[in-house]
């Protein structure tokens, strides 16, 4: 099924625009660490033909040209101790962190102790990657990670893609 | 500055952040946004976006913990078609009996809608007096239909 965004002229909206919704999942539970990959490439989509891929090795998700994408991430990371934060961001194929100006959000656990009530972080869970010019090839990476923490199952990564 | 999406071509998706962290901000304040993408200015003087076609729309903000930056914040969206209070990042040790769970992220669907909708600090922790920081406010849209 193809689902059709009206993005047109004033409020009424008079132009669909070709969607896609494009789910990807691990199926299993995996160990990661820092500089790990998220390796999410059970694909499960609203139609064929969208043509997002992802290596089962290496974690790569490609992103066909001709798109806008809207990439969400939702994670969940099982720490290797009570004690261990974390962060997971989206990368480029180079392996560096996509800036929030270049449409990178991260995701970011910070743990702190039950006695402490002043100065504790307020964190984000879901990293997110936007973009009208998007990259061809991205990563969704553990930035820091203790060994030991795994990735379950429960993660998946949700794209919209639209037709320019 | 506020901000509705772009009525033009190729609007569908919109996203918002703040360039630079915020502070001051009191129970009540709207979390500000200041670099916006497929959207265009409005002319009220807080950041937020405007829903002018029914959207999914998306916010989080995020603290480092530093001193003087806000702790265990709730936050919710507030405007636009309607005010829900949906809490988020509502931090404490989950490790903790008796803890709240963490619930991260907002969540609104909007109908068309002139009003503005901004991501509002609703409670937050001890911290807090003078300088309550935020690092980065995120707002991201699908514009559905009218």
């Amino acid at each position: 099924m193809t689902y059709q965004l009206f993005a047109g002229t004033g409020t009424t909206g008079t132009i669909a625009k070709s969607t896609r919704l494009i789910e990807l999942t691990s199926g299993i539970n995996r160990s990661v660490s820092t500089g790990s990959a998220l390796i999410l490439a059970a694909i499960r989509a609203t139609d064929a033909g969208h043509g997002v891929t992802v290596n089962n090795t290496t974690g790569e998700i490609t992103l066909p040209s001709g798109y806008d994408y809207y990439v969400q991430a939702s994670i969940e990371i099982n720490r290797n101790a009570n004690t261990e934060s974390f962060r997971i961001a989206f990368t480029d194929s180079g392996g560096t962190e996509i800036t929030a100006a270049n449409g990178g959000f991260d995701c970011v656990y910070e743990w702190h102790s039950s006695s402490t009530t002043t100065n504790v972080p307020n964190f984000t869970l879901s990293a997110v990657y936007v973009s009208k010019n998007p990259l061809s090839s991205i990563f969704l990476k553990c930035m820091s990670m203790t060994s030991g923490s795994v990735m379950t199952q429960e993660t998946s990564i949700i794209i919209i893609q639209v037709a320019q | 500055m506020s901000y509705f999406p772009n009525t033009g071509p190729n609007a569908s998706i919109f996203w918002a952040y703040n360039s630079s962290s915020q502070q001051n901000v009191q129970i009540g304040d709207y979390f500000e946004v200041d670099v916006v993408n497929e959207v265009e200015a409005d002319t009220v003087s807080q950041g937020g976006v405007r829903c002018d076609v029914a959207s999914l729309v998306y916010g989080e903000m995020q603290t480092s913990g530093q001193s003087g930056y806000l702790d265990k914040a709730q936050t919710r969206f507030f405007g636009g078609a309607t005010a829900k209070a949906s809490g988020e990042g509502f931090q404490v040790a989950t490790n903790k009996a008796d803890s709240y769970d963490i619930d991260d992220g907002n969540y609104q669907v909007t109908s068309n809608s002139s009003l503005n909708l901004y991501l509002q600090l609703r409670s937050k922790g001890t911290n807090a007096i003078g300088s309550s920081g935020v690092d980065q406010t995120r707002i991201f849209g699908i514009r559905l239909n009218h």
